[in-house]
């Protein structure tokens, strides 16, 4: 097995995550390997400091009481202004956007009414066309083409994609998401990005993950690892001092 | 959390007393300090009091309450560009890792030393990525098994080993000159 490999273990076997053949794989090879018993000591102290940090984090907390948050809960409850406890639910992010181009759709066929009601002329030669194209993830609201018959042109309204999807966050960018709690609380999924995820900027994509041997290919996996290897063949190594001092 | 959904004060209680503490204690690790941690747990157990009705006992209670905390968690450092405010050094790799003031001190664990690592560990946290900051936090915190941050982040116990040990290596990485000093 190689240090690569067991690096990657190592995190695991201090959390008590490891068990049966693979833990022991590691334990042979660490009984064997200095680089990564030095690892394991690296990792071990780091994680003590990560422990001493989130308690101090944590220490000045818990001070909230049950009655006041039970105030907080029947207020928002009798005064209707965080939700309406009855009901219908209240849409979620998704539906309010496709209800909001909906509306525009709505209007947009006002206007198309409107203008063919007080006959608007129309250069000759030009046709009212679609919309121009967008990108797949805007929601647009088509104006219908110019009745030729009694019945207007519904809208066409394209849907917009779920906010789950790839929607990214750009740095620095404060997103408008609405004051009160809605009840579907979803996190904006970020869009991959190779040089961001090799920086450790942002999170790698879920295949990814799921895939440790390419995971640990990422050079900041792999700038550790030459470096441990480096050392540990360094102390390997014989003295040259001492083999030319032999030297006829 | 069936009787809270029956409408039971009581109960509800109960679930406040016992994980309530827990709950403030991520908030605190996962945006970086006791100030908002308080507000955010309120927040969170708002949620729960308020989804209620909806609640389904397909898993642990706790896998639905940390992903609630999450998510809320997740939106406060999003809305308030948490990362932005945070003393980052350069994000250049050539650019010198980060040096104790005083090793000596450190070694004596003098009380001002050890606060600025306590500070700077809590800093080099809070650069972490999302994923990753919440499967460490939850790991060391609350001791959750892999499994059961999988469920919460929606990801396999190997993602979660995964995301664990690159915040592990983002935060030795970032401690180098410390844990240089103590060899």
């Amino acid at each position: 097995m190689s240090c690569e490999t067991m690096i990657g273990s190592i995190v695991a076997l201090l959390d008590g995550e490891l068990a049966g053949a693979e833990r022991e794989a590691l334990d042979r090879h660490l009984a064997g390997c200095a680089a990564c018993r030095r690892e394991l000591a690296d990792v071990r102290r780091t994680r003590d400091l990560v422990d001493r940090s989130l308690a101090a984090l944590g220490a000045g907390v818990g001070r909230t009481s049950f009655e006041q948050l039970w105030a907080r809960a029947r207020d928002g409850e009798t005064d209707g202004r965080a939700r309406a406890p009855a009901g219908p639910r209240r849409p979620g992010r998704v539906a309010r956007r496709r209800i909001l181009w909906a509306g525009a759709g709505g209007l947009a066929l006002a206007a198309s009414l409107a203008l063919m009601l007080v006959g608007v002329p129309r250069e000759p030669g030009i046709e009212p066309g679609p919309a121009p194209a967008t990108k797949a993830s805007e929601v647009v609201a088509r104006a219908p083409a110019a009745p030729s018959g009694p019945k207007p042109a519904a809208p066409v309204v394209v849907a917009a994609k779920p906010a789950l999807a790839t929607e990214r966050v750009a740095p620095g960018e404060v997103r408008d998401d609405d004051a009160d709690l809605d009840d579907d609380v979803e996190p904006v999924e970020l869009a991959a990005d190779e040089a961001a995820v090799v920086a450790n900027e942002i999170d790698p994509p879920r295949e990814l993950l799921e895939r440790p041997d390419l995971f640990l290919n990422y050079p900041i996996v792999r700038k550790l690892d030459e470096l441990q290897h480096l050392e540990s063949v360094l102390a390997d190594s014989p003295d040259p001092a001492a083999d030319a001092g032999g030297a006829g | 959390m069936l009787r809270v959904k029956e409408g039971d004060r009581e109960a509800f209680r109960a679930l406040f007393e016992k994980h309530s503490g827990s709950v403030a204690r991520f908030a605190a690790g996962f945006v970086g300090g006791a100030a908002r941690a308080d507000e955010l747990m309120q927040d969170v157990f708002l949620q729960v009091y308020r989804a209620r009705e909806r609640y389904e006992p397909k898993a642990k209670f706790s896998t639905w309450l940390y992903t609630i905390a999450h998510n809320l968690c997740l939106n406060e450092v999003r809305r308030h560009d948490h990362r932005s405010r945070v003393d980052l050094a350069s994000e250049d790799e050539d650019a010198p890792a980060w040096e104790p003031s005083d090793p000596q001190a450190l070694e004596g664990e003098g009380y001002s030393a050890q606060r600025e690592l306590e500070g700077r560990v809590a800093e080099l946290i809070a650069r972490l990525p999302e994923a990753q900051r919440t499967a460490l936090v939850l790991s060391r915190v609350e001791e959750l098994r892999y499994q059961q941050i999988g469920e919460i982040l929606s990801c396999s116990e190997q993602a979660v080993k995964s995301l664990i040990f690159r915040a592990t290596q983002s935060l030795k990485a970032g401690l180098k000159g410390y844990l240089e000093d103590g060899r």
